[in-house]
């Protein structure tokens, strides 16, 4: 039993620890209550070193993403921490606390301009997902857009017309309930499309990652 | 495929300098930058068409925005539900939970939250709920709404009065037409005697505009034109919205 949920944990691949070690801190961190660095490692699927959690908090703590509060009752040195900037995305961060060079930034603004915009092409959304710091290609756009079509989370609303004198790309549109949260899908370098909100593979792998899972 | 990875204005900073596009990133800077004491609310509004959520995405993206679109069904229960999972939060427990849930993810963040289609929630009558996520959070609201809006929420006094800035999308211009015809009609010169008389007779209702332009390119294709004026496009149609001949009285 105990091996087969170690090999239901293996078969999900989970892109960026940083993500989980911020998704629980939000969860702990919750209505300005203070947490520990224990109370995040508790809540983790376990195969983490309290290290690698207490380096990420330094870093967040540089960062002024937390505070810290006070020292757990009854310990000499386990500090208690406050999440005093929220945010969905894990702020990818320097140990000074500068923020890394985020390359997720293009596919987050691709992902809420899907969600305003009723339908679009890749060229329509490279343009509406570009801003002055962060530009989005068409060529980019029209990756991410293929890859969520096969993932399920588009709409083809008229097809592309190849070859001629003017080829169009395909027009999609986001399906509502494909809406899944603020932040945008994961493609993995093997292709897949991981959904970083519901925290499972999407599209058609996602039966072979839940039969690999029994 | 070649075609259509060279825009006629190569990557030229998005759709920055639409009118639409430059006042609704105004005022999202003006309402996360003001003092805190101040209230944090703006509204956006105008007439259908105008391309206001269209031109939304580039100051959302600028400022990274939470964004919520209400549909006309949505109760106060769905729209929770909806901002919770647009927040990354947990969208469960009564309202009373998730709008303790939404006020303690938006009081500690720099984001602002769009919320389009405010008119439904004017409808729905649960403007206050709103005033209350945003009194007690502080975060900078900034609400997308049709023409009728800041009188329709005249009503909740103490609502209007916690919004700062009313602003109006307006109506689309040659200008705007002349950068709407390089997304919508890319490859193609569209002479600005044509785009004028585009924007005159669409009213300026940038949908129509960009569909109009839309179908220009589609003729473009089919007569193998590189460019059109107003001779070439002769006395086709243009995409106006003008009601069935049937209907005008």
């Amino acid at each position: 039993m105990a091996q087969q949920l170690q090999f239901a944990t293996l078969t999900v691949p989970v892109p960026s620890n940083y993500q989980g070690f911020w998704d629980i801190i939000r969860q702990v961190g919750r209505a300005g209550k203070s947490w520990s660095i224990l109370d995040v490692l508790g809540l983790t699927s376990g195969g983490v070193k309290a290290q690698s959690i207490r380096e990420y908090v330094n870093k967040l703590l540089s960062g002024g993403y937390v505070t810290t509060t006070g020292i757990v009752k009854g310990s000499q040195q386990s500090l208690l921490y406050k999440l005093v900037k929220d945010q969905p995305e894990a702020p990818g961060l320097n140990r000074d606390g500068s923020p890394t060079k985020d390359r997720g930034i293009g596919r987050s603004q691709m992902w809420r301009s899907m969600k305003m915009l009723q339908a679009f092409n890749a060229r329509e959304l490279a343009l509406y997902a570009s801003t002055d710091d962060v530009k989005v290609t068409f060529e980019t756009a029209q990756q991410y857009l293929t890859q969520l079509r096969r993932a399920g989370y588009l709409a083809e609303v008229s097809p592309a017309q190849l070859g001629g004198r003017y080829p169009r790309p395909a027009t999609y549109r986001l399906i509502p309930t494909m809406n899944t949260g603020p932040l945008a899908p994961i493609v993995t370098r093997t292709d897949w499309v991981w959904d970083q909100n519901r925290r499972q593979v999407m599209g058609p792998e996602a039966g072979q990652a839940q039969r690999g899972a029994q | 495929m070649t075609a259509q990875t060279k825009p006629v204005n190569p990557q030229a900073g998005g759709i920055a300098p639409l009118t639409n596009c430059v006042a609704f990133d105004a005022l999202l800077e003006r309402v996360t930058s003001r003092h805190k004491n101040l209230p944090a609310m703006a509204a956006f509004c105008g007439l259908a068409g105008d391309g206001k959520t269209t031109s939304a995405t580039y100051g959302a993206n600028k400022h990274r925005a939470y964004y919520v679109e209400v549909g006309s069904s949505w109760t106060l229960a769905k729209f929770c539900r909806s901002l919770s999972i647009e927040l990354g939060i947990p969208a469960k427990g009564t309202i009373a939970d998730m709008i303790d849930g939404i006020i303690g993810s938006l009081a500690h963040t720099q984001r602002p939250l769009i919320i389009d289609e405010f008119d439904h929630v004017v409808n729905r009558k649960y403007v206050e709920n709103i005033r209350e996520i945003h009194d007690k959070s502080g975060a900078a609201i900034v609400l997308i709404g049709e023409e009728e809006l800041p009188f329709k929420l005249q009503r909740w006094e103490r609502f209007h009065s916690r919004v700062l800035d009313w602003e109006r999308s307006q109506p689309c211009d040659l200008k705007d037409a002349q950068i709407l015809a390089k997304i919508y009609a890319s490859g193609i010169s569209l002479d600005d005697d044509l785009l004028a008389q585009v924007v005159e007779q669409t009213g300026g209702n940038t949908r129509r505009v960009s569909v109009s332009l839309y179908t220009m390119r589609e003729q473009a294709t089919l007569q193998g034109w590189k460019k059109i004026d107003v001779a070439t496009w002769g006395k086709r149609p243009i995409h106006t919205g003008a009601l069935p001949a049937k209907r005008v009285r």
